[in-house]
């Protein structure tokens, strides 16, 4: 195969991952089709066509009730999901009528333990974004040994689901990553026409740092189109501009949060006064990443609003 | 009643302004409820122009784009030393204007330095204005007393383009003075030593009969409290290299954060022996590690860091006091001005000096404001202050060059004005039928490394052998602080004379334009202000009305008009919502009134629902 070809193999692949993100499910399908018109040994884009067809099934059989499948590619994602939705107002069923899989309070917890490794750009995938075993039982309380390194393991994802290409192993852990991304979009998008702020916010940072951790060449194909959607979600999670974020944690308890730099830094210029548009000023950083960090730090409730 | 005429310190790295309330002087406390100002400019990102305690917190983020200590170069020449000098040491770019004065580059706007001086200004008038609830457009500013004409006209127009009529420039010393004795029945000499952020002035001034005389003044435009928190800084960051091995001067956020906490560090440690300096997360590895920063500094350690500064003070202070013959047992009392007076090693050492503790009655951040605002009040209502007199020196030597370009002078500096003083000359050559007055200002000999402020000629002279025909010049300063010269034919009469008018640097049509153009920002802002309101109403209503049109929708299924009536709500939450995006001013204005129409409706609707 021809670099031109590969090119536009590649090319095709990122763009069916952009409309999967936007959610356009079946011309992400086309775009990988004719991917596969170009390059018929290309598993990565068979593996995609697979897996949204798949969803798109998912959902058709999801119009009568609410519960997902666990996706080898996604599950732990899902699991957070689920137990954020656990408390959907929309969500009239109660706890005993839940699928099995609702009882996830141990799931819940490292997102509560460590809520903020969002705002760690260079951190690696949190615990409950990692993909699971298949073999893994779902509703089993999940050990640390459980979770894998996206890529870091052949089984890492679900055999005959995975991209079985000859890509170096950086490649293989951006395709998972583009996936992933993709599927956090889609979810971002999905909650903020709900109106729930909050798992909106969750998809988004997760897509983002899916990014932050994506090796080259980075998954921008999926997360650039995405951006104005996450602008809007952190936006409306934060709230009016004029309100002034005032900490709501003591020092102690800020230092066990997992922060990185950018977010001592907006903590640090929080003085009591300064309002939301004002820390966008001095926060020396572009506004969508201060957006992110204030989203990200009001969702862990180490700031709250005055 | 008389106008209220607010007194402004305008500072190299603080300002702060004050009132005459009653008959004591009040110091306004800004919106954030500081009584002074950081003096720093920037313009942000997104364009914003952010000023005051704002433009301070994101200095090192945004280090080219904000412009501090700007009052070192104001109303000096491109080709000055001091400019030379500042030029090398910030990080906000400095250029050279059209008339050789200095222009200030942030992103990609060139200011002079009289309209970013006029940013802090208008700052501080919209802060007195506000306490106040009129609008108040007289002031009186306070410079150095080692600044010259120059430098005066300059802040002047600072004000002028910030909307202020800026009815008396004085020194800061005088109205540190003034402030001190006000109220009080003192006579004699005393010492103002201010060492305030940026710059270090020691001043000695004579009060008889209420009279304010400043005898002598000196100082170090590089030296402050900037100086000492860059001592503990640097402190700081070469304890972290030491213990992680990681470099935080390459990191802006991180040395901002080290910046404000070092100064922090050092106001504390005026009031306690030892000061926690503790930044937790100031430091991403690669490896997904936050580095954090926790370090003890006592008050013996920012001692032994910064002796040599605080000794460098003293230093000037001796030469001062050298220059104008006067010993330090003379001086009655000393005034500290300026936050880094609080420091106690500062306060030691002066007491060591001067043989005495100093004057601990005046609050050294405010004390300049408070006497700009006495004085202030003086020129309007002289009932409220009594007789008040301000005597202020020449900050600098005036003369002429003279043969050879030597400069010699007939008023020395420190002289008290107003004043006058002639001295006559003769011609150097035979049949030299004209002369050319040259007008410099300066300490130098050589007079072309002086400040030239004009130049005259006298012509018509009667031809005669060189030294014959005799030229009396004559050098008068009124008590403005206005330069005339003149030059005299002794045997006819005949004068020729100037008067030196001091330039900032900018012309009329350029200082109209900026004056205009702050007018039009400040109207900007206020809209700027408005719109933001309407946006966030806008924005909270149809927050509101999408929660409740699922269940409008429910209690209007089925009824004639449903439909219809929730189409045209969908619209005007659609045109709401894309105004709210576009932050359009008009779009909001227009979509406010219908969304509220809508949402009180879907209110009733529910109430209704709910009987």
């Amino acid at each position: 195969m021809s670099s031109d070809v590969a090119d536009e193999v590649r090319r095709l692949i990122d763009r069916g991952l952009a409309r999967y993100g936007r959610g356009e499910l079946g011309d992400a399908i086309d775009e990988w089709t004719r991917a596969l018109v170009l390059d018929g040994a290309c598993t990565e884009a068979q593996a995609l066509i697979e897996f949204v067809r798949a969803k798109m099934g998912e959902g058709e059989a999801g119009q009568g009730g609410k519960e997902r499948t666990t996706d080898p590619v996604l599950p732990k994602f899902e699991e957070e999901w689920n137990a954020q939705e656990d408390t959907d107002p929309e969500d009239s069923r109660t706890t005993a009528e839940r699928p099995a899989s609702s009882d996830r309070g141990h799931l819940r917890n490292p997102t509560v333990e460590s809520p903020i490794s969002g705002i760690l750009a260079q951190t690696t995938a949190p615990d409950w974004a990692e993909p699971m075993d298949e073999d893994a039982v779902p509703n089993a309380p999940m050990r640390h040994e459980d979770t894998r390194k996206v890529g870091s393991e052949p089984h890492s994802v679900a055999p005959g689901r995975v991209p079985q290409t000859s890509q170096t192993p950086a490649e293989d852990q951006a395709t998972t990553s583009r996936i992933r991304a993709a599927e956090f979009v889609d979810r971002c998008r999905s909650a903020f026409g709900r109106g729930n702020l909050e798992q909106a916010v969750t998809a988004a940072e997760a897509a983002l740092r899916e990014e932050d951790n994506a090796p080259a060449p980075g998954i921008a194909e999926v997360i650039e189109p995405a951006r104005n959607l996450f602008e809007r979600v952190f936006q409306q999670f934060i709230g009016p501009t004029q309100a002034v974020p005032v900490p709501s944690l003591s020092p102690e308890a800020l230092s066990d949060l997992d922060l990185d730099a950018r977010a001592g830094f907006i903590l640090s210029r929080i003085d009591g006064a300064m309002t939301i548009e004002e820390m966008m000023d001095v926060a020396g950083m572009p506004r969508f990443e201060a957006l992110r960090v204030l989203a990200s730090l009001l969702r862990v409730k180490a700031i709250r609003l005055s | 009643m008389p106008d209220r005429v607010i007194g402004i310190d305008l500072g190299t790295t603080n300002s702060c302004v004050a009132v005459l309330e009653g008959s004591s002087p009040a110091v306004i406390a800004n919106r954030g409820g500081y009584k002074t100002t950081p003096s720093v400019v920037a313009i942000s990102e997104s364009g914003k122009r952010l000023v005051g305690h704002i433009a301070k917190r994101q200095a090192v983020t945004n280090a080219e784009n904000t412009a501090y200590a700007v009052k070192r170069v104001i109303g000096r020449s491109w080709t000055s030393p001091a400019v030379q000098t500042v030029k090398e040491t910030v990080s906000y770019g400095i250029h050279e204007g059209p008339h050789q004065d200095v222009r200030i580059k942030l992103r990609d706007q060139m200011f002079s330095v009289p309209e970013i001086s006029a940013f802090i200004l208008q700052e501080m008038k919209v802060i007195a204005e506000e306490y106040l609830g009129q609008e108040t457009p007289k002031a009186v500013v306070t410079v150095p007393a080692y600044f010259n004409d120059g430098q005066r006209q300059a802040t002047k127009d600072a004000g002028r383009i910030a909307g202020l009529d800026v009815i008396r420039i004085i020194n800061e010393p005088t109205a540190a003075a003034l402030a001190y004795g006000f109220g009080k029945d003192i006579e004699g000499k005393i010492a103002v030593f201010d060492l305030g952020g940026g710059t270090f002035d020691i001043s000695l001034l004579e009060i008889q009969n209420g009279v304010f005389e400043v005898l002598s003044t000196a100082g170090d435009t590089f030296l402050g409290g900037e100086d000492f928190d860059r001592r503990i800084l640097d402190w700081l960051v070469a304890g972290f290299a030491k213990e992680h091995k990681v470099d935080l001067r390459k990191d802006s956020m991180a040395m901002q954060r080290l910046k404000d906490a070092a100064e922090k560090a050092k106001c504390e440690l005026s009031a306690v022996k030892e000061a926690e300096i503790n930044l937790p997360f100031i430091y991403s590895t690669g490896k997904n590690q936050a580095l954090h920063l926790h370090r003890t500094l006592s008050r013996g350690k920012l001692e032994e860091l910064t002796l040599d500064l605080i000794e460098r003070t003293v230093q000037i202070c001796r030469l001062t006091m050298q220059d104008a013959a006067i010993s330090p047992s003379e001086i009655q009392d000393v005034v500290l001005v300026g936050g880094m007076t609080r420091m106690p090693k500062v306060q030691e050492i002066v007491a060591e000096f001067f043989g005495r503790e100093p004057c601990k009655g005046v609050h050294p951040d405010e004390v300049v404001a408070m006497g700009a605002a006495i004085q202030g009040a003086a020129l309007v209502d002289s009932e409220r202050t009594g007789d008040m007199l301000l005597l202020d020196v020449t900050p600098h030597s005036l003369g002429i060059m003279v043969v050879g370009g030597y400069f010699h002078r007939l008023i020395e500096r420190n002289t008290t004005v107003p004043t006058s003083k002639s001295h006559v000359f003769t011609t150097v050559r035979d049949d030299q039928t004209s002369v050319k007055i040259l007008v410099f200002q300066g300490e130098a000999d050589r007079a072309e490394e002086n400040e030239m402020l004009g130049e005259f000629v006298l012509s018509g002279l009667r031809k005669a052998k060189k030294g014959e025909v005799e030229v009396e010049v004559t050098f008068e300063i009124s008590a403005d602080g206005i330069v005339s010269v003149s030059a005299k034919d002794m045997e006819t009469g005949q004068l020729q004379s100037i008067t030196v008018t001091a330039s900032s640097g900018l012309t009329e049509a350029e200082l109209e334009k900026m004056a205009a153009e702050s007018r039009d920002f400040m109207v900007g802002e206020r809209e700027d202000h408005e719109s933001e309101r309407t946006r966030q109403q806008v924005e909270k209503l149809v927050d509101e009305a999408d929660s409740l049109l699922p269940q409008v929708q429910r209690i209007l299924q089925g009824t004639p008009f449903g439909e219809d009536s929730l189409t045209s709500v969908r619209g005007v939450l659609e045109e709401a919502r894309q105004a709210v995006q576009s932050r359009d001013p008009g779009a909001l204005a227009q979509v406010h009134e219908p969304l509220s129409r809508a949402l009180n409706m879907f209110r009733g609707l529910m109430q209704k629902d709910r009987r």
